[in-house]
């Protein structure tokens, strides 16, 4: 029977990782993704897909902080037990005064910083750099908590592995999300629907998925070696066990994005198979970050 | 030459240099030894209980519980004596029976560790 404790402490980082994994993707679509497509969407389409992508990254942003928030309280269970983490006092001594709290009080305002850079973009397009500068800043901080703390070599690591993965899954999670209002897709006529607007934007994805999912294995393989030790801890401990159940949906959505890039190339509107498998592939995404969120909450070997 | 061949020796020396500033993994902030040992058989009640940990202990969320034959142990809190250690003064001397310490603390990664070890007391009569 797991630890209560641990499973919120990790269901609050899953939430975390989510978040952060949608707000990198939304930056890398803006600067990577959109541009690549401005001729098949039209540009009197993309102004309108870039506000969407805002309001995306606002929204992860949101959750991001919130996740933030909701850390202390389940940091002060796991110290204080649920009694405790009732107490203002005891909230106040975790995120103020314990050596978790000093980390965490530099990974709040990165958030705060995030969102409001964020909120910038959705007013103004011209604020998308601080949006993309803070997401970064705000990844870095992400590893001062955990196992990587205090080793500049394994944050570095971390940092990276996350920034990847973001470009990865992230921009694939932001395309799904984006939504553009009926009157962008112009004049009555325009054979323009919002699955084929998806569709020639993620036609454009496999320059990017490709070099940042390799980036994601490789940091995660450096990263392995640090954790795991001895090889025979991959199935004799519990950290190895969900370390080989996220290689595993690793592997799951690698094969989902070669299926998709197969059927988005043929580019067939009414491809509903494809549809399916991207959302498929962003499933398996969401799942990686609760896996995640265990792993990197759970002693390693 | 291919350019290909650049390409796939970056990757390779990328990987390897990480690798190159790979540290021993070190897992939540272990218990060492400790003072009574566990497991040990006293002969006199100690005066406290002490514990040493693989990293500096984070004393805002270090706890320690002592669970005697009359149940809980009245002890002083939890506090540092060495860089590495957390103690706890009893406030009384320790009738014969076995005792369970049960600890908690946390190290450099924030996370909480937590554990129990036993001792017992029996005094020469």
């Amino acid at each position: 029977m797991p630890d209560p404790a641990v499973v919120l402490e990790a269901s609050a980082k899953a939430l975390l990782y989510a978040s952060l994994l949608v707000g990198i993707g939304a930056s890398a679509a803006r600067w990577l993704l959109l541009r690549r497509a401005i001729a098949e969407l039209g540009a009197d389409l993309v102004p309108a897909i870039e506000q969407s992508v805002a309001r995306i990254a606002l929204g992860a942003a949101s959750l991001a902080l919130a996740a933030c928030g909701l850390r202390v309280w389940t940091h002060t269970v796991a110290a204080f037990g649920f009694d405790g983490a009732r107490s203002w006092d005891t909230l106040r001594l975790i995120a103020l005064h314990s050596r978790w709290g000093q980390s965490w009080g530099i990974q709040f305002i990165a958030a705060l910083v995030f969102m409001a850079a964020c909120a910038a973009t959705v007013w103004r397009r011209t604020f998308w750099p601080l949006a993309t500068l803070s997401v970064v800043g705000f990844t870095a901080t992400i590893p001062l908590l955990g196992h990587a703390s205090g080793d500049t070599a394994r944050m570095a690591v971390h940092a990276l592995h996350i920034l990847a993965a973001g470009v990865w899954l992230g921009t694939l999670s932001a395309v799904l999300l984006i939504s553009v209002p009926p009157a962008s897709f112009g004049p009555m006529g325009t054979p323009l629907t919002s699955r084929r607007m998806r569709l020639l934007i993620l036609r454009r994805f496999s320059p990017i998925a490709l070099p940042s999912a390799a980036t994601v294995v490789a940091a995660g393989l450096v990263a392995s070696w640090f954790y795991v030790g001895a090889v025979s801890n991959l199935w004799t401990t519990a950290y190895g066990r969900l370390l080989v159940l996220k290689a595993g949906l690793v592997v799951g959505i690698s094969a989902c994005g070669y299926v998709n890039w197969r059927h988005v190339r043929k580019l067939h509107e009414k491809s509903a198979s494809s549809a399916s498998i991207v959302v498929l592939e962003a499933t398996l995404a969401a799942a990686v970050a609760i896996v995640t969120g265990y792993l990197t909450e759970i002693g390693h070997p | 030459m291919k350019p290909d061949f650049f390409r796939r020796r970056s990757v390779f020396a990328v990987v390897l240099l990480a690798g190159a500033f790979a540290t021993l993994a070190l897992a939540h902030n272990k218990l060492l030894k400790s003072a009574p040992a566990a497991g040990a058989a006293l002969n006199a009640s100690p005066a406290r209980v002490e514990m040493w940990f693989a990293e500096k202990p984070d004393l805002t969320v270090s706890k320690i519980a002592v669970k005697g034959p009359a149940g809980a142990v009245e002890t002083g809190p939890a506090h540092a004596n060495a860089e590495t250690s957390i103690v706890a003064d009893f406030k009384g001397k320790l009738a014969d029976g076995r005792y369970i310490v049960s600890w908690q603390t946390a190290g450099d990664d924030g996370h909480m560790s937590k554990g129990e070890f036993s001792f017992s007391v029996k005094s020469a009569r």
